[in-house]
């Protein structure tokens, strides 16, 4: 049967089925790299994203009545969504984005060659910016699973930095913290003694030492070099995990020894407490640690003041310091070293007396400067009484003359004055000034008596105008004087020529009182020369050369009123009240501590704790404290335990023994938990924290339990038990026996036993390195199992990273294989280039080999199915914006950017051959497809390097989709003879 | 060799499938017992036609009479009787009247004497040319009087002989080229002498080196100053436009003339008709076509008189090799015309008669792949157009250069969607005029 039909007769075999298939086995290489790189899972996605598009378009077709299966578009768009999908992504993305991109993208516009954006690419950006996470969560290809090689790390394959026993030897010298050094090299130990141990002293150390901790030191022997110097021996090289915590415990060991402390190292864990001060503008601490005390000063004080000041303290408070001795430290301050060491539970006693001292100490100087006599003129003033003023001025006093009088009612009074009262004015002249009369003492008046004479001048002033002059009187006139100071009473009373002075006791100890006597003596000679003293119970009485006028009664009331005062201020501190300080305070434990007087009542949980325990208790306190508590008894109240001293309390040991019964008591609970934990001491908590990579936390140890933090982000809890089990077996000396278990943050030990507290600083270094390790080497797996080359380029960059791809790639762990090493030892091409290229790199399943999409695009070019231009001009304008403009954003300049590996990395092959080249979307026109393909090259490059996202291609394709109409208006093709005629047209 | 010459815009390479006759030398075709000789076998307004039925005609007898500027003289290929003066269908689809002649028996030896057109004049040589019918016999038949009467204050540059046969299939031309070299070369020299072109150009496709080898042999021993260009393949070079473009890097701006770049295309075989006129006052009763295609048994070029019909020629080849016969097209594969009827006669243009296998195309839609905008030779916008045409929008076709279009089938050809897309040209040219 003939036909006949139009012009031309002959056509093509092209034809649109032909092409998709065409285009389809140019996808297979590259698809079939991308299952073979990502394993079976990507061959099952390929095949979602295949079966969905082709069954989306075949109900499309049924419902348009249109069959459109065969033509071959929908296994098109199938198999580049599947290729534009991670290998890990759920089935349903790859679903979701087919039926996107067929119903949506393509049947919306009508079907095939009426969609203005390519479908597939139009499914891919659509879950991507929908499923963010999973289409940017990447496998690791094969290639790199295993024997990878990280480039510009010194070590081949990532190795466990823990392993280094085998690795060059570490040496570590560390201080002993007894002015000689620990050196750890290979397998010996090497320990300088302080001087004035013999042999045997340090052998016996030593042994000791290895004794204490077998498991440590098992197999280790010592002997001494030929400078006499201890060494042990380890039976092989130690670990150099183990160099820091051998160094603690040898500097612990040692400081035991030589400060000669019993060694109990599982309780004797040493409590360092600080107090801070301040006292007259000067900022001090108080820092006790095991047995010593040492305090700051102000520089004001010289050692010798310091000394005198302890010598005063350690008198003062024998309870305390008894048997202490006292030195300047070496960091500066002052330091005092008891007996032994000091319970941690007295340490608040001591610092608060201290403090108390101090502050008194640093404050009396002061105030005892101001009081020194001078002989640099001084004058003062105050007024007489009449209008006018007495003024004082080294030893002229001068008198304004009061209304009234004149200048010989004043002569003549001065005279009766200086007569009466040689005591005061013997010796002394006086002549009138001009407006005022004048006194001259035979001497310069100290200034502390300044207001005396002024006082009595005033008096006898007033008694002189007043007429009522009674100069001397022989009648006994008893004067008494009752005043406080800090809360303590004293009275004077002066009869005749004996003072009767009552003191507080409890704060003023009869040297004291001897020593406030001769002050009085000699401050004040004109009232007190010849004075004798008499302490009798709870008062001194004083008798003076001569009977006192009852004129001089009050001034000298008053001088003692001065001077006391001033004592007692300055004692106050030592004040023991008779009835007035009571302290209440919690006990910490659900009841109170009461000091009163001489009791102490603590209460405690009656239906937890039996009498016969608290007795046990008390007794142990008793015993253990024997200074502080010598003749102390105690008894039972209701809810309580009452402990009744000898004597008063010193209040400012209330504090004090607040705290040390808070302690004492925690003890005594802390213990009830301890028995049912069957562990007999009290808990040492020790933690080191340490930094990989992105992640900082901690190990912690306390009591049998080892907490180590991880980053539960990136490590499972199946990871951390491997983990676990292999640093158990690894450690057994340190961890042997321990059972491990998930924490919520953190991975738990539990070793069989309460945990050394001297092996904490060995447990948590040897932790901190393994978890450390561990967890860089997990997570540097993690990086590039979940970033492509571009996406860890980026977070690097953004991070701040600078320098080229293969140094930035490199410091964030992207590995290469090793033939890519190899290679790139040989050529000096980048690794990432090469890797990149061959397509050992993660990424979408078919866009990691550069290598096969090249082939698939050379082979659609050749078979005519695209042509050369898009591919060619779409990479060709990315690698020059690369090389111009890509180096900014890396710190590298204009002019460096790299070509080669952003160009093999990413989508941009899959793209640029594949996608760009989409007959439906791009333009018809040669012209116009050059200026699309330059537009996708511009707009990949944008996005690229200074967009938020590390990938463009997709993008920038959609991009150019939606401007190719605009393009194909104005883009058209020079029409044969269309130059010409306009050019002739012109002529 | 080389690299040789093209036009550089668009064009496509289709299979050549000249191997089928190229080496079957030229045969006299037996007189057939009837020919249909149409007035209608040019370009322009047909023939006036000069006999009735019962007339007798002699060979190369004028039957039918020019009947404007564009026309044509028909001549009678043989003598005999009119049988009929009737209309006819000719292989394009259009109808013309035409002279049913029944050839003698025995035929006259004619135009045996040779005339020295050295001596005569350029106009007398142009006026013999219009005497003897001669048009152009690549297929567009134009009148060759008319294309070389060159208007005043035009001079030509270049004279370039068309022997590109780029249609698949046809041989023709290749076997006049072999066996008849310098009789074209002769006919050149009437049109050297017609034009007085600066240059002579053979423009020939690479796959006919032979041929090209052939004639600058020839050349050199009869010191032609004639240059023979071999051109790379590609079709449409015949075009003469493309050919001028290929040859001589000039384009004819759109809607001129050759001659108004100062050229003048001559097909081969036309130069052949016009050495013929000149020496033998042969007018053009006969020609070489080529009988090709899958279907035909032995495909031969074969030398036929005008009005020949197609049932004739395919007969003397052997008839055809199959049942499944797709299509039966006058001219070439690209551009002739398909037609059913066996009878239906050959005309001046037409230089071959293929009979091709059926081929089965499904005729998808645009998919803006672009391969026509790229693969047209004249710079247009076929997915455009053809658009455009659909939706009845002829005048923006037009503007888009439908009217530039010479149906060259480029477009179509290469279409993945076998769209129609010359169909639609054809059918935009039509109704976009009659606006």
């Amino acid at each position: 049967m003939k036909t006949v039909s139009v012009s031309p007769h002959i056509h093509t075999n092209n034809s649109i089925q032909k092409s998709m298939l065409l285009v389809s086995a140019a996808l297979l290489p590259a698809a079939a790299w991308g299952v073979y790189s990502f394993g079976l899972r990507a061959l099952l996605v390929l095949l979602v994203s295949i079966i969905s598009c082709v069954l989306t378009e075949f109900l499309l077709g049924l419902i348009n009545k249109e069959k459109t299966i065969s033509d071959g578009s929908a296994l098109v768009t199938g198999l580049l969504i599947g290729m534009n999908m991670p290998s890990t992504v759920p089935f349903y993305v790859p679903i979701i984005a087919s039926v996107f991109a067929i119903a949506v993208v393509k049947w919306t516009f009508g079907g095939l060659g009426c969609n203005w954006m390519n479908p597939a690419l139009a499914g891919r950006v659509f879950v991507f910016f929908s499923f963010t996470t999973l289409m940017s969560t990447f496998a690791l290809p094969h290639a790199l699973e295993t024997n990878y090689v990280l480039p510009g790390r010194e070590v081949a394959t990532i190795e466990a930095p823990a392993d280094s026993v085998s690795a060059a030897t570490l040496t570590t010298a560390e201080s002993n913290g007894k002015g000689g050094m620990v050196i750890i090299a290979n397998k010996f130990i090497q320990v300088d003694f302080p001087e004035g141990f013999t042999q045997s002293d340090i052998s016996s150390w030593a042994d000791a030492v290895i004794a204490k901790y077998p498991t440590i030191f098992n197999g280790y022997s010592y002997f001494f070099n030929s400078n006499g110097i201890l060494e042990f021996e380890a039976p092989s090289k130690i670990n150099d995990l183990y160099h820091v915590g051998l160094i603690s415990i040898i500097r612990t060991e040692l400081a035991n020894y030589i400060d000669n402390i019993a060694v109990d190292s599982v309780s004797a864990a040493t409590k360092v407490s600080g107090t801070k001060f301040r006292a007259d503008g000067f900022d001090g601490s108080i820092t006790i640690a095991n047995r010593f005390i040492t305090v700051t000063y102000p520089d004001k004080f010289d050692q010798e003041a310091m000394a005198a000041w302890a010598d005063s303290v350690i008198a003062k408070y024998p309870e305390l310091f008894e048997g202490a001795t006292h030195f300047a430290a070496k960091g500066g301050g002052y330091e005092f070293a008891l007996p032994n060491k000091l319970n941690d539970n007295l340490h608040e006693m001591y610092s608060s007396v201290l403090k108390a001292e101090l502050t008194n100490l640093i404050g009396g100087g002061s105030e005892e400067e101001v009081d020194a006599v001078s002989s640099a003129t001084i004058s003062s003033e105050g007024d007489n009484g009449f209008g006018g003023k007495i003024s004082i001025t080294n030893q002229y006093i001068t008198i304004d003359y009061p209304e009234g009088m004149g200048e010989s009612e004043l002569k003549e009074f001065t005279a009766n004055l200086i007569d009466s009262y040689p005591e005061l004015f013997e010796g002394a002249t006086h002549f009138a000034g001009r407006g005022y009369y004048e006194i001259e003492l035979y001497d310069a008046l100290p200034q502390n008596l300044h207001d005396t004479y002024r006082s009595f001048i005033k008096q006898q002033l007033n008694s002189f105008v007043n007429g009522s002059v009674d100069a001397t009187s022989s009648a006994t006139k008893t004067t008494d004087l009752s005043f406080e100071q800090s809360g303590y009473e004293a009275t004077s009373s002066i009869t005749d020529k004996y003072i009767t002075i009552t003191y507080p006791t409890q704060i003023l100890s009869n040297d004291m009182i001897n020593e406030f006597v001769a002050t009085l003596e000699e401050d004040y000679p004109i009232f007190f020369e010849g004075v004798s003293s008499i302490i009798l119970n709870d008062y001194v009485k004083l008798e003076l050369y001569d009977t006192l006028g009852n004129d001089y009664h009050e001034i000298v009331n008053s001088i003692i009123e001065k001077e006391l005062s001033k004592l007692i201020k300055k004692n106050a501190v030592d004040a023991v009240s008779s009835a007035t300080k009571q302290t209440f305070a919690s006990s910490g434990y659900g009841g109170s501590i009461a000091i009163a007087n001489k009791y102490i009542t603590v209460d405690y949980n009656t239906s937890e704790i039996s009498q016969s325990e608290m007795s046990a208790w008390a007794d142990n306190i008793i015993d253990n404290n024997p200074a502080l508590f010598k003749g102390v008894t105690y008894f039972f109240n209701e809810k309580n335990i009452e402990f009744v001293f000898p004597a008063k309390l010193n209040d400012a040991y209330h504090d004090g023994f607040v705290a040390f019964f808070q302690g004492e008591l925690g003890s005594l609970m802390k213990k009830e938990v301890v028995l049912v934990d069957a562990v007999s001491s009290a808990t040492k908590i020790t933690g080191v924290e340490y930094k990989a990579g992105d992640f900082s936390g901690a190990t912690s140890i306390a009591n049998k339990y080892i907490t180590v933090d991880y980053p539960t982000g990136s490590i499972t809890t199946d990871q951390m038990a491997a983990w676990a089990d292999s640093v158990i077996a690894k450690y057994p000396d340190i961890l042997g026996g321990a059972k491990h278990f998930a924490g919520a943050t953190y991975y738990e030990f539990e070793l069989p036993e309460k945990i050394n507290d001297n092996l904490h600083d060995l447990i948590n270094s040897v932790l901190s390195s393994e978890i450390s390790a561990f967890i860089v080497e997990n997570s540097s797996v993690d990086t590039v199992s979940s970033a492509t080359m571009l996406s860890a380029n980026k977070t690097a960059l953004v991070g701040g990273a600078k320098g080229n791809m293969e140094s930035v790639l490199s410091s964030v762990n992207v590995p290469v294989t090793q033939y890519a090493a190899d290679f790139s030892a040989k050529t000096g091409i980048s690794p990432y280039t090469i890797d990149a290229f061959l397509g050992n790199q993660g990424g979408c399943i078919g866009e990691v080999s550069a290598l096969l999409l090249i082939v698939g695009g050379i082979f659609l070019i050749s078979a005519g199915v695209i042509t050369w231009h898009i591919p060619v001009v779409y990479i060709g304008s990315f690698a020059i914006l690369s090389f111009i403009f890509g180096g900014i954003p890396a710190g590298n300049g204009l002019f460096h950017g790299e070509i080669l590996t952003p160009i093999f990395t990413g989508g941009l092959m899959l793209g640029a051959f594949f996608m760009a080249t989409d007959w439906v979307t791009t333009p018809t026109t040669t012209l116009g497809q050059v200026i699309f393909a330059i537009g996708c090259g511009f707009f990949t490059f944008l996005f690229r390097y200074f967009g938020s996202l590390p990938e463009g291609t997709s993008l920038a394709i959609i991009l150019m989709n939606i401007v190719t109409p605009t393009i194909d208006r104005y883009i058209k093709p020079k029409k044969f003879g269309f130059v010409k005629a306009a050019k002739e047209k012109k002529r | 060799m080389g690299r040789y010459s093209t036009f550089k815009k668009g064009g496509v390479h289709p299979a050549d499938k000249k191997e089928l006759a190229k080496n079957s030398a030229i045969e006299v075709l037996p007189l057939p017992s009837e020919l249909i000789v149409s007035m209608s076998q040019h370009l322009g307004a047909p023939a006036q036609c000069l006999k009735k039925k019962g007339d007798t005609v002699e060979k190369g007898e004028k039957i039918g009479e020019a009947s404007s500027f564009i026309s044509a003289d028909v001549h009678s290929p043989v003598s005999g009787v009119v049988s009929e003066v009737r209309k006819v269908r000719l292989a394009s689809g259009a109808v013309a009247d035409a002279v049913v002649i029944k050839p003698n028996e025995i035929q006259p030896e004619m135009f045996q004497q040779k005339y020295n057109w050295m001596e005569q004049e350029k106009d007398e040589l142009l006026s013999l040319v219009k005497a003897m019918g001669i048009v152009g016999m690549g297929g567009a038949t134009f009148p060759t009087n008319v294309k070389l009467n060159i208007p005043t204050g035009k001079s030509v540059d270049a004279l370039v002989i068309n022997g590109v046969e780029c249609e698949p299939y046809l041989t023709a031309d290749y076997r006049v080229m072999m066996e008849r070299a310098e009789g074209v070369l002769e006919g050149i020299m009437v049109l050297n002498k017609i034009l007085s072109p600066k240059k002579i150009i053979i423009g020939i496709e690479s796959n006919k080196m032979d041929a090209v080898k052939h004639l600058e042999d020839l050349i050199k021993s009869k010191n032609y100053n004639i240059n023979v260009m071999p051109l790379k393949m590609k079709y449409p070079q015949g075009d003469e436009k493309q050919l001028l473009k290929a040859t001589i890097n000039r384009e004819v701006p759109s809607g001129k003339l050759p001659i108004d770049i100062g050229a003048v295309v001559c097909n081969l075989g036309t130069a052949y008709a016009i050495y013929e006129a000149a020496v033998f006052h042969k007018p053009l009763i006969e020609r070489v076509i080529t009988v090709s295609g899958e279907a035909i048994t032995t495909p031969k070029n074969i030398l036929a008189p005008i009005g020949t019909k197609a049932s004739d020629l395919i007969s003397y080849c052997g008839g055809y090799n199959t049942q499944e016969i797709g299509e039966l097209v006058s001219g070439g594969p690209m551009m002739g015309f398909a037609f059913s009827d066996e009878d239906t006669p050959m005309i001046k243009g037409s230089s071959g008669l293929l009979a091709l296998l059926p081929v089965k195309l499904d005729t998808g839609v645009c998919v803006s792949c672009g391969k026509c905008v790229q693969h047209c030779p004249m710079g247009l916008m076929p997915n455009k157009m053809f658009r455009n045409i659909k939706f009845k929008n002829y005048q923006v076709a037009m503007d888009l250069g439908l009217m530039d279009c010479k149906e060259c089938g480029c477009c179509a050809y290469i279409c993945p969607a076998h769209l129609p897309l010359v169909q639609g040209f054809k059918l935009g040219k039509k109704l976009g005029r009659k606006k």
